[in-house]
């Protein structure tokens, strides 16, 4: 079962914001392969669409970025919350939230 | 395709931007990591990998969607160069008819004008939807140098004829052209084979052509687009352009009103490039920018054609000298001489083939290898075939050019700003810029620099010119009763 990709397309900054908040910090593939498992595999979406939503994410600064070793020694590029992302995760969260219970009242009264 | 492969290719097709190196950077740390990663659980081949990550030209496409606002700052940049370029070319000409134009001319003018760029937009329309969808899986497949070559290609004609025309309009007697017409064409082999060469030799990499497979609209238009390229140099090129330039204001106009020049051409393009890219992405809600980049395409389009929607009479010399939009060429009778034109056939690839002179108390006109006398026996002076007579080509170059007493001279009621109706029956216009001969108006500015030769009969009572085809008009034979 799949769904269409726009559903996603509106929400895909809270996703990663919010993923960006529980990790604290994290790089491309961490941030990739956690939005994965967190969703059970439903949001799967390619590395060609994450890194410039990063850049996106970090022009608004709404995210920062440094370039950090890993555990593995490896230098990676960590990105993590800015407050003013963490400012915006919030409001978009109430957004869905509210978004959300109206889709909830609407599907309750169809069904 | 390998790893190595996969991201050569991304590194010459991703847009130059300050992401670019970064983004490359990240996916091949992300390649790396999934490398170390999945290993441990299974070994995983490096294609796997690239095929999770999608076909490179997906993540190039997918790259530049996100990564918009650049290429739309590029875009308005390149509108702008563009602008900047030509407009001393309509900007001034358009003041100037605006500051000399009676409020009843402007508000015919600003109808026909609006008409034109809504048939125009409409024109428009459908050669962007036809040549971007189908070019641009093509672009995609060309990379970066192909995609430049393209452009080269498409841009050198033009400007070979940008040059032509800008040369001739300005030199006296297109004696320039005698040597540079061979350096455009030179220059026009020179960047149309190279062009063509970088462009074909990304295309034609088998891996790269995947993305075309089952898309028989994209194959049809690169056979086509190949045949033009190919032929390009000096035949597609000139056929192609020539075809679009003539052919757009054919289907708006109703007739062939000539003088739509590459550079105009390209602004054209740009303007409705412009117009349609602004579109498209104000219904992606991104505002500014496009706003700003239809207007701009607006603006452009409206230099170009408010000089094509008008006549050239007020302008010395950036204007187009574009005839009457609706009235047929006329003979007339004039107040100062009796004028009557005969025109010649014309010939497509041999301009010299023809000459004038005058022999035996006659006028002669040879033309290729016949020769004809110019007969005033009859009401109407006529030319008549004499199959008896056998020229030299040469024997009328000796014939005399340009007679002392012939001046040039700016009307002075054009510099007053008033209505400029001097006789003048060359193609039923006139212009501000007139040829006197002895105190009598012969022809105007816009046939300076085809005049080819003029010859005075002996008895001083005739003058013939020969006029060469230029962009919008063939050859021409001018016979003048001089009172």
């Amino acid at each position: 079962m799949t769904f269409s990709k726009e559903l996603l397309k509106g929400n895909i900054e809270t996703v990663v914001l919010h993923s960006l908040k529980e990790l604290e910090e994290a790089y491309g593939y961490q941030l990739l392969t956690a939005i994965q498992e967190e969703s059970g595999g439903i949001f799967a979406f390619q590395e060609s669409t994450l890194y410039p939503l990063l850049y996106r994410l970090e022009e608004k600064n709404l995210i920062c970025s440094e370039r950090k070793t890993a555990p593995s020694g490896k230098e990676r590029r960590y990105y993590s919350l800015t407050p003013k992302g963490k400012k915006v995760l919030v409001e978009k969260l109430k957004e869905f939230t509210l978004f959300l219970k109206g889709m909830k009242n609407v599907l309750k009264t169809a069904s | 395709m390998n790893k190595k492969q996969f991201f050569s290719h991304l590194g010459k097709n991703l847009p130059a931007g300050p992401y670019k190196k970064r983004f490359l950077e990240e996916l091949n740390d992300h390649f790396e990591e999934a490398e170390m990663r999945e290993q441990l659980n299974r070994p995983v081949q490096e294609s796997e990998i690239l095929t999770r990550l999608g076909e490179p030209h997906s993540i190039v496409s997918t790259y530049q969607k996100l990564m918009r606002k650049h290429s739309n700052f590029m875009i308005f940049i390149e509108i702008l160069f563009w602008g900047i370029l030509t407009i001393p070319f309509y900007v001034i000409p358009f003041i100037f008819n605006i500051l000399t134009e009676s409020t009843e001319v402007l508000w015919k003018k600003g109808l026909i004008f609006g008409g034109t760029l809504l048939v125009m937009a409409g024109i428009f329309y459908v050669l962007y939807r036809f040549i971007f969808d189908g070019l641009k899986p093509w672009l995609l497949v060309l990379g970066e140098k192909g995609r430049k070559g393209l452009v080269a290609l498409l841009l050198s004609p033009a400007w070979s004829w940008a040059i032509v025309f800008i040369t001739t309009s300005y030199s006296d007697r297109g004696e320039a052209q005698d040597y540079l017409f061979p350096l455009v064409i030179l220059a026009y082999l020179g960047v149309g084979a190279g062009a063509a060469f970088l462009s074909m030799k990304h295309a034609l990499k088998k891996p790269l052509m995947k993305p075309l497979k089952n898309n028989w609209f994209s194959i049809i238009f690169f056979i086509i687009l190949l045949v033009v390229l190919i032929f390009t140099p000096l035949l597609g090129g000139v056929v192609f352009l020539t075809a679009i330039a003539f052919l757009v204001p054919f289907i708006t106009f109703g007739k062939l009103i000539g003088g739509f020049w590459a550079s105009g051409l390209i602004l054209t393009g740009m303007g409705g490039y412009g117009i349609f890219q602004g579109i498209q992405a104000l219904r992606k809600k991104n505002v500014y920018l496009p706003i700003l980049k239809t207007i701009l395409g607006f603006v452009f389009l409206g230099f170009i054609f408010y000089p094509v929607t008008t006549k050239s009479e007020g302008v010395v010399a950036w204007n187009f000298p574009v005839q009457e939009l609706i009235a047929p060429l006329e003979q007339k009778q004039m107040g100062l001489f009796y004028n009557w034109q005969q025109r010649i056939e014309t010939f497509e690839l041999a301009p010299l083939h023809y000459d004038i002179g005058w022999q035996d108390n006659a006028f002669w006109l040879s033309q290729n290898e016949r020769i004809f006398k110019l007969d005033f026996s009859q009401e109407a002076p006529q030319w008549i075939e004499r199959e008896d007579k056998v020229f030299s080509l040469g024997l009328f170059r000796q014939s005399e050019f340009l007679p002392d007493t012939m001046t040039c001279e700016v009307d002075p009621l054009f510099l007053e700003g008033r209505d400029n109706t001097l006789p003048l029956t060359l193609g039923g216009e006139t212009a501000c810029l007139k040829f006197y001969y002895q105190d009598q108006l012969i022809f105007g500015q816009e046939d300076f620099g085809r005049l080819q030769n003029v010859l005075v009969s002996d008895d001083g009572k005739w003058m013939l010119i020969l006029l060469m085809r230029n962009f919008e008009r063939p050859e021409e034979v001018f016979l003048v009763e001089l009172k």
